[in-house]
């Protein structure tokens, strides 16, 4: 198990380490830079050159990066260009607000899609199963930011039940769990379908299992099957969705976050990636990767206690 | 069970043509009997009809504006009205499913090409090989997706081909990844020995063995693929990145119809709903053939599309 | 114990949460209910405006985009201002100033006892020299460092007098130190003592202070209870940051907020207009957008092809097509609210038989034309009929649309055909006439078209002291300007806001900012 871990980590850095490369590349690659964003409409030759001086960005590309790798080493992740501050800081601030939507979204679509894919299964070819699953199909054929729109006007223009705004700006615990409700919603419904899509189709893997049959010919009641048997083989799987599920709403749910004007990692990204904030898209970028290895790591580890034929790792 | 049944189905099929004329039967009742697959199918036939017949089925053009009919209500000339230009929202939603077919069709055949070889060499070949090529595609799954072809987006500048090439970078990684398990399944079974055995090259094996072998699930995935690839398309236009105006696609539409939705909920409507059919369309192909081509992939497939 | 604390905090939470799910129904209820908390003080309250994107600057020095504008509006003075109405220049922190009879030295006394938010001392004449002398120094890489250019000396004889020496005369030169950009004066104690994060950690003498800022959100300004014209009647401000417009439409009519700065989509202004409970200001702006054409590029080199260009755009149907009526005609770069505008000038009436003929005179018909333009709502949309018209006569257009940062770089490359620009700045004719037009604009400045015939004018503008010559100075570059068309005025900018009721007092500006100091919340 020790040796497993020391693997992992070590695997985890690489794998960082490569992100952050392919992103300081990628950002320099990409036409405009800070100088010329923030200098706009009245940029002189001079002024462009002194910015560029002052950015640090007069340097050979490889020189900027040795020189972030080695600052990135001792924990420092620069400033953002634009405003000055931290970029770390800016990017850690965003970080509850897409934590709290991610979970909050995540509750909601397991709470739905588990039982509901569970349901499907077991009723199996009957109406159930096809109206569960056509409201599935549905649900992930919509672009989300286009059932956020939808879910504004109804709900909070015409039914007046949310705010408009994903977020409030102060109030206590309640007011902020009210603004976040919609967008959660619309998140959670569209990971509800994938969810209960993918229960269901673990629970009729596991329930063709041989050792389900021999326990139906053994005359073991279908309720004890479901719920002793096959439940807790389909956990796996399950599980896996959901960690998925998790490591994509942090990084994805920008098309919710702009839609409910909410902040969080990924339209910060997107905002810095726009005005061109290198400090500020490689920090974020860090974040969101270190969140996603955390969480498959944290699966692995939950597969081998689950499961300990699956500790030796494919 | 199938592995070996499937392995000498096969074999016995090369030698019966009666027996493979039985079994071409039972699949072909196995397809048409599955209702998922023949809506799915259905679905994207018409789309496909209707992307292909564009310019003779579209009632006007679908990029000329018009100052003076601005937000018309739908009428006989306009079934769905015009937009803030003046142009046939009805014409650029037939005209958009040329260019959302296209993404669609150009992200899977991209990612799926480079995918499957990506991910066939690493679990086929092993070693350093696939320890190089596993840290690179977990170095690209741990970057968001969509966030990947905003960027690669924004470094192309805005057209067609950016967005398709940019969808397809973001996700050949994960075709890779549910490749590499697939071979990782295939690679003990019987056969691929045998093959080893009586000396086939690597290469050999690897195209004609494996792949093939490897197929069912990838497609599955690929149908999925061609749905996520479209609603990014929508996406990155909702974000203002997407084709270059004022080429008419599905997602331009829905943001041009959302500046207007309170008093004209009709264009985005319906720009949604072309999305939403066309990928129940692809779900509901990529179900049928996950259940008729291999049950036993359920697994593997989907969990990893995210 | 810890364990059982824990549980009976998650069995609270987990209540408040079922509560929550009851009450949604009376969610309606709610904001009505802080309302009537708000009802207690009888003045002051909170007042909650609309902003379309983030700040993300507060250092004048470096200052853009009209959120940090607006934010720097309520925190910064400058020497002297403009009225918000009229556009008048007005004393601010200078209570009075002198022009010496060549305009080349202008001498402020400022105000006394003025003091800086958060307890930085009294405003000295050090710390105004500091604030342009910071402008000036080429190592602060300053965005606005062009627009003092000419600026020699800035003395600080005593404490409450500023003297600035000019090399050349300069006419113009009190829009330069006017509260807006460059002109807001900061504390060098401040500035000195913070670095880099006074960016966004900004000392001013304004009504307003900075409180906090939450990434994406929102920013929060409190009242400066020792503002030198007297203390607001708002408690405090918040900027909240709602990017799309229907949601912020729907967002004033739920009452989540007050007023809705930036107000663009004109379906979104015709929605509100016919609100109950909601006005809908306007106003020209100090903007103009403008098609700019690179006059090095053949056959845009020809100026019969670029009025071909001008007399096949209809203009008045894009304004009354797709804007329906929300933007104003533009006779030339100079909008109505400059006290320089004239409308005679040469004028391009939508002809397109007549761009034809030009066309075909110059011998420049079937061009291809790419027109860049910025992925910024309502630039990457109204291009589009624009280029329905070129194509009409001829022009084989094809849009470019790319997201900013790629867009500036186009720009500043000045290698494009054609790009769509906009000045938004202070009503002060050199703002949008030397950018557009002066030689020291050439690119990575904004003079992309590379027009070379106005210096000597604008100089001449410069140094005439008399108003009203003055003004006939100007009136000849704009006759000029559009006589040679390299840049073609496709609308002149107006500006729309939307507040509710409970808003008193408000008055709209024409500097693409708004101001709230004079606003006041109702019951």
């Amino acid at each position: 198990m020790v040796s497993y871990l020391a693997r992992t980590l070590v695997q985890l850095a690489i794998t960082l380490v490569g992100i952050v490369t392919v992103v300081f590349f990628l950002m320099r690659a990409i036409p405009g830079d800070p100088a010329l964003y923030m200098l706009g409409d009245f940029a002189t030759e001079a002024s462009v050159e002194a910015l560029r001086a002052r950015l640090g960005l007069d340097l050979p590309v490889y020189q900027q990066y040795l020189l972030f790798m080695q600052r990135a080493l001792t924990g420092d992740l620069g400033q953002s260009v634009v405003t000055g501050q931290p970029a770390l800081r800016e990017i850690l601030s965003a970080l509850p607000w897409s934590l709290s939507l991610a979970v909050t979204g995540l509750m909601i679509a397991v709470a739905l899609g588990v039982p509901l894919g569970i349901l499907s299964a077991i009723r199996q070819g009957t109406w159930v199963d096809v109206t569960i699953m056509l409201v599935a199909l549905i649900g992930i054929s919509f672009p989300v930011f286009w059932v956020g729109l939808v879910a504004i006007l109804l709900l909070s223009h015409q039914a007046g039940l949310f705010p408009a705004l994903g977020a409030a700006t102060g109030g206590g615990f309640f007011t902020q769990i009210h603004h976040l409700m919609l967008p959660a919603l619309v998140l959670g419904l569209s990971v509800a379908a994938y969810i209960a899509r993918l229960t269901r189709s673990a629970m009729l893997e596991v329930l063709g299992q041989d050792y389900i049959r021999v326990a139906r010919a053994m005359g073991v009641r279908e309720n004890r099957i479901f719920f002793r048997l096959a439940l807790r083989n389909a956990f796996i799987p399950i599980l896996a969705v959901i960690g998925v599920t998790f490591a994509w709403a942090l990084g994805n749910a920008i098309l919710v976050e702009v839609v409910f004007s909410r902040p969080g990692l990924g339209s910060t990204v997107l905002k810095a990636i726009l005005a061109r904030d290198y400090q500020l898209v490689q920090a974020g970028v860090l974040v969101l990767a270190t969140g996603i290895v955390l969480v498959n790591l944290t699966l692995d580890i939950l597969y081998g206690v689950i499961d300990p034929r699956m500790r030796t790792g494919s | 069970m199938s592995q070996i049944e499937a392995v000498s189905t096969q074999n016995a099929s090369m030698r019966d043509p009666e027996a493979a004329r039985r079994r071409r039967r039972a699949a072909i009742r196995r397809y048409t009997g599955h209702p998922a697959f023949v809506i799915g199918t259905l679905i994207l036939a018409a789309m496909f009809i209707v992307a292909a017949g564009a310019q003779w089925i579209a009632p006007n053009s679908p990029v000329q504006t018009n100052m003076a009919l601005i937000l018309a209500e739908p009428s006989w000339t306009y079934p769905l009205g015009t937009d803030q230009f003046g142009r046939c929202v009805l014409s650029r939603l037939i005209h958009g499913a040329q260019i959302s077919l296209q993404v669609g069709f150009w992200v899977v055949l991209i990612s799926l090409t480079f995918g499957t070889l990506i991910g066939a060499v690493a679990g086929f070949v092993g070693g350093w090989m696939e320890r190089i090529i596993v840290a690179l595609i977990d170095t690209m799954l741990a970057f968001p997706g969509f966030l990947l072809a905003l960027a690669l987006v924004a470094a192309q500048g805005s057209s067609l081909t950016s967005v398709i090439t940019a969808v397809a970078i973001a996700y050949t990684p994960r075709v890779a990844t549910v490749m590499r398990s697939v071979v990782l399944t295939i690679r003990p079974r019987p056969f691929i020995e045998a093959s080893r055995a009586i000396g086939l090259s690597s290469t050999r094996i690897l195209l004609s063995h494996v792949i093939p072998n490897a197929l069912p699930p990838v497609i599955v995935v690929a149908t999925v693929s061609a749905a996520t690839a479209i609603l990014a398309e929508a996406g990155l236009s909702f974000l203002g990145l997407g084709v270059q105006p004022p080429t008419p696609t599905w997602g331009s539409v829905i943001a041009d119809g959302q500046t207007v939705i309170t008093n004209r909920p009709l264009i985005s409507l319906a720009a949604g709903m072309c999305i939403a059919i066309t990928v129940i369309g692809l779900n509901l192909l990529g179900d049928g053939l996950r259940d008729t081509l291999d049950p036993q992939m359920r697994r593997q497939t989907g969990a990893k599309m995210l | 114990m810890k364990t059982s604390k824990t549980k009976a905090n998650q069995g609270a939470s987990r209540r408040g949460f079922m509560q929550m799910a009851g009450a949604a129904s009376l969610a309606a209820a709610l904001p009505v209910s802080f309302a009537g908390v708000k009802l207690a003080h009888a003045a002051g309250g909170q007042l909650r405006v609309r902003f379309g994107g983030d700040i993300s600057i507060l250092d004048p020095a470096f200052i853009f985009q009209i959120e940090n504008q607006t934010v720097g509006g309520h925190i910064y003075n400058g020497l002297v201002k403009y009225d918000q109405a009229t556009n008048a220049i007005m004393p601010d922190l200078a209570s009075s100033w002198e022009v010496s009879p060549d305009a080349k030295t202008y001498t402020f006394t400022l105000r006394s006892g003025v003091k800086w938010h958060k307890g930085y001392g009294e405003l000295t004449s050090d710390d105004v020299a500091f604030s342009f002398e910071r402008v000036l120094n080429e190592a602060t890489a300053s965005r606005f460092r062009g627009q003092l250019a000419g600026l020699q000396t800035i003395e600080a004889p005593d404490a409450t007098t500023v003297v600035f020496k000019l090399e050349s005369p300069n006419a113009g030169f009190l829009h330069k130190v006017c509260a807006f950009n460059q002109g807001w004066i900061v504390s060098r104690k401040a500035v000195e003592e913070k670095g880099e994060a006074y960016k966004l950690d900004p000392i001013g003498t304004g009504p307003f202070i900075f409180d906090n800022w939450i990434a994406g959100n929102s920013v929060r300004l409190v009242a400066n209870p020792d503002y030198f014209e007297g203390k607001p009647h708002l408690d405090d401000i918040v900027f909240r940051i709602i990017r799309d417009e229907t949601a912020a439409a729907i967002a004033l009519e739920n009452n989540e907020i007050d007023i809705f700065f930036a107000l663009q989509q004109p379906e979104m202004i015709d929605r509100l207009e016919a609100a109950d409970g909601i006005t809908v200001l306007s106003r020209d702006a100090n903007n103009t957008v403008n098609l700019v054409l690179n006059t090095t590029i053949p056959p845009l080199d020809d100026v019969r092809v670029r009025r071909a260009m001008a007399h096949a755009l209809n203009r008045q149907g894009l304004i009354d097509g797709f804007f329906r009526g929300t933007k104003s005609f533009a006779y030339s770069v100079l909008t109505t609210t400059f006290q320089e505008f004239s409308d005679n000038v040469p004028r391009y009436d939508y002809d397109p038989d007549k761009a034809r003929a030009l066309l075909e005179e110059a011998g420049a018909t079937g061009f291809e034309f790419e027109l860049t333009s910025v992925a910024l709502n309502p630039y990457d949309r109204f291009p589009i009929p624009m280029a329905d018209d070129l194509n009409a006569v001829g022009i084989k257009t094809t849009l470019n649309v790319v997201e900013r940062g790629a867009y500036v770089q186009a720009r500043a490359s000045g290698r494009v055909q054609s790009c769509i620009t906009a000045v938004v700045g202070p009503p002060d004719p050199d703002s949008p006439l030397v950018t557009l037009f002066s030689t020291a604009s050439f690119p990575p400045g904004l003079n992309t078209s590379r027009y070379d015939q106005v210096d000597d004018l604008l100089a001449a503008a410069a140094k005439e002291l008399d108003a009203e010559k003055r003004k006939g100075i100007y009136e000849q570059i704009l006759q000029r300007t559009m006589e040679d068309v390299p840049v073609i005025p496709i609308f002149g900018e107006r500006l729309f806001m939307a507040h509710s009721d409970r808003v008193e007092g408000l008055v709209q500006n024409s500097l693409f900012t708004v101001y709230t100091y004079p606003v006041s919340l109702k019951g």
